[in-house]
């Protein structure tokens, strides 16, 4: 039960992620007809997007099974996923350069509190289920 | 009684009911965190609000009729605006007797396209006569032809470049953070926004004139004049023109108002809500000790005393609630330090007076208050249980 808890919030969480940077905390705005160079973190909401899309596949599959180490190990995975998307989005790949402008208002502190959220809920799973995992 | 097994009676205890747990556990979070966003929101604005008197540097502002609100949004959050009157206006104040020392500024809002580096509020002054930035420079700057003092908030450093109307202008230093409209917008000598206002091609009323237009005029008054003296100079002086005087002391305190009247809305909701989180709370741990009696009974048989049975479910209750309220103000710290720009956003200035140290003291004792009542309540409870007898508890129960 308790598992299953921090799967649903997990997967709620990965799906925010994918979502933030387009539809939920949205990038600055570019104009793709007006011919201009998209800024960098049109790029880094791309990368976001696809990291958040990838932590929902893979906590799907983190459902399905049902095996403990295996499931230790996907969280593992989340963490580190997790981390790229702050990287990613701090430092990685960036925003814009002024803080007022819509990726650094939103779009960053969205996917930092989400990411750290995830790597927070996952971590419990781990430390959790040590007892398990050492037995097995 | 073995620790072991008191654990495992904990244990039991959480898992029975696991939704009452998780409900529980969620109140405690959700009070943490609106407590400790709502003490953050209360102090930062209220002394961030109140310091805004002393670092605008002037005693008044002379702008264009009409304009207030923009030249609000420059003062207070650096939202990019621009208007312009005559600059003959600076002269003719000058000779007023209490005036200590006058500037005028020019100010340029850049746009938010390929053209320029970003939208920022950009502000054209002489900075030989200025008062109000030369405070929060590190020390003595001298700022040529194409350069530009970058505001605290903007993630550019000295020496770096930028663009504006499709000309570079270089970084020469960095003002510290000063708190209000000045951390996001980027300072220049007159003749670089000038420049700036011809390339940008803003169109003025009388562009003839262009090299003698201004938007604001600064004044600091001399320590032995009154200010409702100087007020009335000023007032005989600029009749002649279609300005507005603002009063620095006059507008921080309708600012002031506008924020306390904010800030008593967000706090009736806020207590509303905590007022209600507290009440179903309340009730929770009620009808969970409740659920417990005949737990209690049971352990009183097998020979527990009730002072060890109080013990354990004071445990059983830390362990849900130490959990839940430092998880609660973990979020609150994240979220008021991730969203601080879009929070200055909303209220049209910056938030500066709360720092992170005092942030994790009061999420520290906010951690420990919470706690301390879940405890005395559960105390309560189990009190109420402990007056009546071991038999009856356990025939309540059948």
């Amino acid at each position: 039960m308790k598992n299953r808890v921090i799967d649903i919030i997990q997967i709620s969480i990965g799906f925010l992620l994918m979502l933030a940077p387009k539809v939920i905390a949205p990038v600055c705005h570019y104009d793709a007809s007006g011919g201009e160079k998209p800024m960098k973190c049109f790029h880094m909401g791309n990368a976001v997007t696809t990291i958040g899309l990838a932590l929902v596949i893979i906590l799907v599959v983190n459902i399905i099974i049902k095996n403990d180490a295996v499931k230790s190990g996907i969280h593992i995975g989340i963490i580190l996923l997790s981390g790229c998307a702050i990287y990613i989005s701090k430092w990685g790949i960036g925003g814009c350069m002024h803080s007022h402008m819509s990726c650094q208002a939103k779009t960053i502190p969205a996917v930092l509190l989400l990411g750290f959220i995830m790597i927070a809920l996952s971590c419990f799973y781990i430390f959790k289920n040590l007892d398990k995992l050492k037995e097995s | 009684m073995k620790a072991k097994y008191k654990n495992l009676i904990i244990d039991s205890w959480i898992k029975y009911k696991y939704a009452r747990t998780l409900t529980i556990s969620a109140m405690i979070f959700s009070i943490a965190l609106c407590v400790f966003i709502f003490i953050f929101l209360n102090y930062n604005i209220k002394s961030s609000a109140q310091n805004i008197d002393n670092k605008m540097g002037a005693d008044f502002m002379i702008i264009p009729k009409g304009e207030k609100k923009n030249n609000e949004g420059i003062l207070l959050s650096g939202q990019p605006s621009a208007f312009y009157m005559n600059g003959e206006i600076e002269e003719a104040l000058q000779k007023i007797e209490g005036v200590e020392s006058i500037n005028s500024q020019v100010f340029v809002a850049t746009l938010a396209s390929g053209c320029c580096s970003f939208p920022v509020q950009a502000i054209g002054l002489d900075f030989e006569k200025d008062f109000t930035i030369k405070h929060w420079l590190d020390n003595d700057i001298s700022v040529n032809y194409n350069e530009v003092i970058a505001g605290s908030n903007l993630a550019i450093r000295a020496g770096e470049v930028l663009t504006f109307f499709d000309n570079q202008y270089k970084v020469a230093a960095n003002l510290q953070p000063t708190g209000i409209g000045f951390d996001n917008s980027i300072f220049m000598t007159k003749d670089t926004a000038l420049d700036m206002i011809k390339k940008a091609n803003i169109k003025l009323d009388n562009s003839d004139t262009l090299e003698n237009m201004i938007s604001a005029v600064l004044i600091k008054k001399k320590k032995d004049i009154s200010s409702d003296d100087l007020y009335l100079d000023i007032i005989r002086v600029s009749k002649d023109y279609d300005v507005e005087i603002v009063k620095s002391k006059d507008f921080v305190e309708e600012f002031l108002q506008s924020i306390n009247n904010m800030m008593n809305f967000i706090n009736i909701l806020f207590c509303v809500i905590i007022l209600f989180i507290i009440i179903t709370l309340y009730s929770l741990l009620m009808i969970d000790a409740k659920d417990k009696k005949k737990d209690f009974a049971s352990l009183g048989i097998i020979g527990m005393s009730f002072s060890e049975i109080k013990k354990l479910s004071i445990k059983y209750i830390s362990r849900i609630s130490i959990i839940s309220s430092i998880s609660g103000v973990l979020l609150g710290l994240l979220v008021v330090n991730f969203f601080n720009t879009i929070m200055e956003d909303k209220l049209k200035f910056s938030l500066t007076e709360f720092g992170i140290t005092k942030q994790i003291i009061t999420a520290v004792i906010i951690a420990i208050i919470i706690n301390m009542a879940i405890i005395f309540i559960q105390v309560i409870n189990v009190n109420k249980i402990r007056k009546k007898g071991l038999i009856e508890l356990l025939r309540v129960e059948e």
